[in-house]
């Protein structure tokens, strides 16, 4: 017996006893360490009182052995210890009984999972750098490229389709460097107008232009010592690339009605989503400047490439939506990720973001499950199928594209879109008819 | 006219041991020490912690008196001007008799691991000593520096 007691005492899991009212018996060293409740205080106590786990009140793994007579294994929750710390923990349970087989009590086991979650986070970090989440290659030879990057003041581009997170890189370059600590200037080149456009870059003096009724300062002087970021930058006119090649050349901007220059310190990161080489190529693009930008160029995959990716952002953005709108943070059913991944994704990491906040916000249940999915995102074929959940409609939808597509191959022409699908025209004129499949005025005969 | 409105999670005839999850508050109103309104309310689980304090605050109470409640929730219900009576232990007739009756603090509603009386360590009464092993030291009050 005093065994058994010194090795309870020597493991690092806590263990505690309780009888059949469900008071503490027994309450081991790591038990105390753990929950911060000193075995003096704790024996004869409520065990919830004392434990005062997540789990106590709906899904208490103890009387769930109790009245099943049935071990329950790893049952992860948390404890709020004696300091108001919450403590995951994973906790095991069996009955104890004596040697008739009488239920004594039950007996239960939990582990301290904070060291466990601590690493799990660490590990968490090598995938990730600001705010970009990533176990991709193409996505961590980029990662493993931005701390270089973000120690030197050169220009940096960033391609990518739209999405996929190209300022959210630049502003990862500029929280990793020295420069962190100054301004971060975006501005969308794409969206304004020439004559805007310059005033918003180089800024002007009062009485430049009409309505130029003060001073202001241009972007390039507003990034002070810190990262000015143009989005949009292939979309820029062939006037606007000339002004931003000189500024790039020689680090000083005038601004409009000004005839003094001021030096420009700031670090220049671009992006485009458009393809600069072939812009070059044709000609829309000039090519002085194109090498001027591409001193380092970084180009971020699409989403469809990486879906290895989906499962580690979804994580990540439904604990950003969930703690945003107030909410416990959601999971999901696994069944969906093979759709999630599936999807092509045009719209990248902000269409997948879009979905979570829009799943946080229409799920009604603790999890977002197939039925939160937008159609786009089921697969083509089996829309009808999980629109209204039978084979009956799987099957009407499956027999109403076929005959589409045969009747497109064919023009139109019923009897040859027959003959395609190997049923007789009579057949086919019913299923047409059964289906509500609109015919167009023309039979592909004339 | 000294009407209070008074919140307590309960749970199987006793206070609730962990506010975060606790499933059903009873909300009394009391005139002195006479009980004018006495009745349960839900809150449902699985609900993110502002919408379970906000509950609390459309119920315009006063003071809450729960189990153990973490740190963060803690701060947020004393934001919203309620007055918190943490890691309580103990049948809720009880409970709520020794709270009119400014016998709360006593050893038997105190929560195992919260101290002994009124100047006791912990558990949301403030500083002290707070046992052995990792992170203790940390209360709401000025505790202990960590090393």
């Amino acid at each position: 017996m005093d065994s058994t007691k010194a090795i309870l005492e020597s493991i690092s899991d806590g263990v505690f006893t309780v009888d059949s009212g469900w008071k503490i018996t027994s309450f081991n060293r790591a038990a105390e360490e753990i929950t911060g409740v000193p075995r003096a205080e704790a024996i004869g106590r409520e065990c919830s009182e004392v434990f005062r786990s997540s789990m106590c009140e709906t899904a208490c793994a103890l009387r769930e052995s109790m009245s099943t007579g049935r071990p329950v294994l790893c049952r992860s929750g948390y404890i709020v210890d004696s300091d108001g710390e919450r403590i995951p923990v994973s906790v095991s349970t069996a009955v104890l009984r004596d040697e008739k087989g009488k239920v004594l009590g039950g007996a239960e086991t939990f582990r301290d999972l904070s060291e466990i979650e601590s690493l799990k986070n660490q590990l968490q970090g090598r995938y990730r750098v600001g705010d970009l989440a990533s176990r991709s290659s193409g996505m961590q030879k980029i990662f493993k490229l931005i701390p270089a990057v973000a120690s030197s003041p050169t220009t940096v581009l960033i391609e990518g389709e739209t999405g996929t997170g190209k300022e959210v890189l630049a502003r990862a370059i500029h929280s990793s460097g020295s420069r962190r600590d100054e301004p971060f200037a975006a501005l969308n080149c794409g969206a304004l107008p020439d004559a805007l456009l310059e005033s918003e870059l180089f800024g002007y003096r009062r009485g430049a232009f009409t309505g130029a009724t003060g001073d202001r300062e241009g972007r390039f002087i507003a990034a002070g010592d810190g990262t000015l970021f143009l989005d949009e930058i292939g979309d820029i006119s062939t006037a606007m690339q000339v002004k931003l090649l000189r500024v790039l050349q020689e680090r000083v901007v005038t601004p409009l009605g000004s005839n003094k220059s001021i030096t420009v310190k700031a670090r220049i990161i671009c992006a485009t989503n458009r393809d600069l080489d072939s812009l070059v190529q044709s000609g829309e693009f000039r090519q002085d400047l194109f090498y001027r930008i591409n001193v380092v160029r970084l180009e971020i995959p699409p989403l469809r490439e990486r879906p290895e990716d989906i499962p580690q952002l979804l994580d990540v953005l439904l604990k950003k939506h969930s703690f945003a709108q107030g909410v416990d943070v959601k999971e999901y059913d696994p069944q969906i990720l093979p759709l999630l991944m599936g999807y092509s994704w045009p719209g990248n990491v902000r269409e997948l973001e879009n979905f979570v906040e829009r799943a946080i916000v229409l799920s009604t249940g603790v999890e977002i499950t197939i039925q939160d999915l937008p159609v786009e995102i089921l697969p083509r074929r089996n829309k009808a199928a999980y629109a209204s959940g039978t084979m009956r409609g799987a099957r009407a939808d499956t027999e109403r594209q076929m005959i589409l597509a045969a009747l497109e191959n064919n023009r139109f022409n019923r009897t040859a879109a027959a003959l395609e699908l190997g049923i007789h025209k009579t057949t086919f004129y019913r299923r047409i008819k059964a289906l509500g499949i609109p015919l167009p005025e023309s039979d592909g005969r004339s | 006219m000294n009407k209070v409105r008074i919140a307590l999670t309960v749970w199987n005839g006793r206070i609730a041991p962990v506010f975060d999850v606790a499933g059903t508050v009873r909300l009394v109103e009391v005139d002195g020490e006479i009980v004018i309104d006495d009745r349960l309310v839900s809150l449902p689980h699985s609900t993110g912690m502002m919408r379970r304090v906000a509950a609390l605050v459309e119920e315009n109470i006063d003071a809450l008196v729960c189990g153990a409640v973490s740190r963060p929730v803690h701060r947020m219900l004393v934001d919203s001007g309620i007055k918190v009576h943490s890691f309580v232990s103990g049948e809720e007739d009880e409970v709520l008799k020794a709270l009119l009756t400014g016998g709360l603090e006593e050893n038997p509603f105190i929560m195992p691991g919260c101290g002994m009386g009124r100047n006791g360590r912990g558990c949301g009464r403030g500083a002290g000593n707070r046992g052995k092993g990792r992170n203790r030291g940390r209360g709401f009050g000025p505790g202990r520096k960590e090393v």
